[in-house]
């Protein structure tokens, strides 16, 4: 018999030898009675939830589009309003500028 | 668990019993008592696999309900290549490394000496079967993950090599790795123990 034979009885009587602990008497129960109540539609975990039934990351990269094109838009807007009657065509020059266009085109 | 029969070496694909086929199908038509005769089959192997891994009673039993839940809820898209019981292994295993390495940190085997008992005597120099179970589950605590895992599907639960790599989803070669060095790892770890044991009560 070889050495890596007697190493996996050995370590077969090892593991074999410790006293297991059980699972709860009601484990059994408990896992019918999910079965039972529907729990196979469990939620994901939380982190994967988001609003709007979205991917996590989805949902982070639509808020932050959305986000830097509202910047946009109040940027935009304000500058207007400094500037009104002197120039808004600049308004382009910075991140967001399509916004700034879209709000000076509502507010003419 | 059954008589040691050594099927490590059997390098052969176990197959699902046709009986299991049937009930699979069966769960996957929602029938409830199909799914509580593999519930009952495999229960304890699942928890007690778990349980190893993880050292919590807790986080074992929750791991062994969401197996079951998964099982349930995944029945129609079971491909019956492999035993059932290899498939609640694998969930059961992949859902105890992400609590493993989400909420656990890793115990360093070299510091396994701190967990383990220094000296520990019953009556006569014995070690009663309570104490030797604390020892080995501490001493399978030390281990890497992965050695513990392929350790625990071969050794305990008595799976060939084949099964236990699928179940891991590693090579063959790879769960033969880990099965020689958590074998080492476990016997330096267990080694140790005795030989403090020993100075502790004088048993040569």
């Amino acid at each position: 018999m070889t050495t890596e034979h007697n190493d996996d009885h050995m370590m077969h009587d090892l593991l074999a030898r410790a006293a297991w602990p059980d699972a709860a008497p009601d484990l059994r129960a408990r896992i019918l009675h999910a079965v039972d109540v529907g729990a196979g539609e469990t939620l994901p975990p939380a982190f994967m939830v988001a609003p709007f039934g979205m991917p996590h990351a989805r949902f982070i990269f639509a808020t932050l589009v959305f986000m830097v094109f509202a910047g946009g838009v109040a940027a935009g807007g304000l500058t207007h309003i400094d500037t009104v009657g002197t120039t808004t065509t600049t308004n382009n020059l910075y991140f967001g500028g399509s916004g700034s266009v879209i709000a000076a085109q509502l507010l003419q | 668990m059954s008589e040691y029969s050594g099927n490590q070496y059997a390098r052969r694909q176990d197959a699902c019993p046709e009986e299991e086929i049937r009930l699979m199908g069966l769960i996957a038509g929602g029938d409830r008592d199909a799914f509580a005769l593999i519930l009952d089959r495999y229960m304890p192997s699942v928890f007690r696999f778990s349980y190893g891994l993880l050292k919590d009673h807790a986080l074992a039993e929750d791991v062994t309900q969401e197996s079951y839940l998964r099982l349930w809820r995944g029945a129609a898209n079971w491909n019956p290549t492999g035993r059932v019981q290899s498939w609640l292994f694998r969930i059961a295993h992949n859902l105890c490394i992400d609590e493993i390495r989400t909420r656990r940190p890793q115990v360093d085997i070299d510091g396994a000496e701190g967990l383990l008992p220094a000296a520990l005597p019953s009556q006569e120099g014995r070690i009663d079967a309570r104490q030797n179970t604390h020892w080995i589950m501490t001493a399978l605590q030390t281990l890497p993950e992965r050695q513990r895992a392929a350790l625990m599907l071969v050794y305990y639960n008595d799976l060939s090599n084949i099964e236990a790599a699928e179940i891991m989803e590693i090579s063959v070669d790879a769960l033969e790795s880990l099965l020689a060095r958590g074998r080492r790892n476990l016997k330096d770890v267990l080694k140790g123990t005795q030989d403090r044991v020993r100075e502790g009560t004088g048993i040569k």
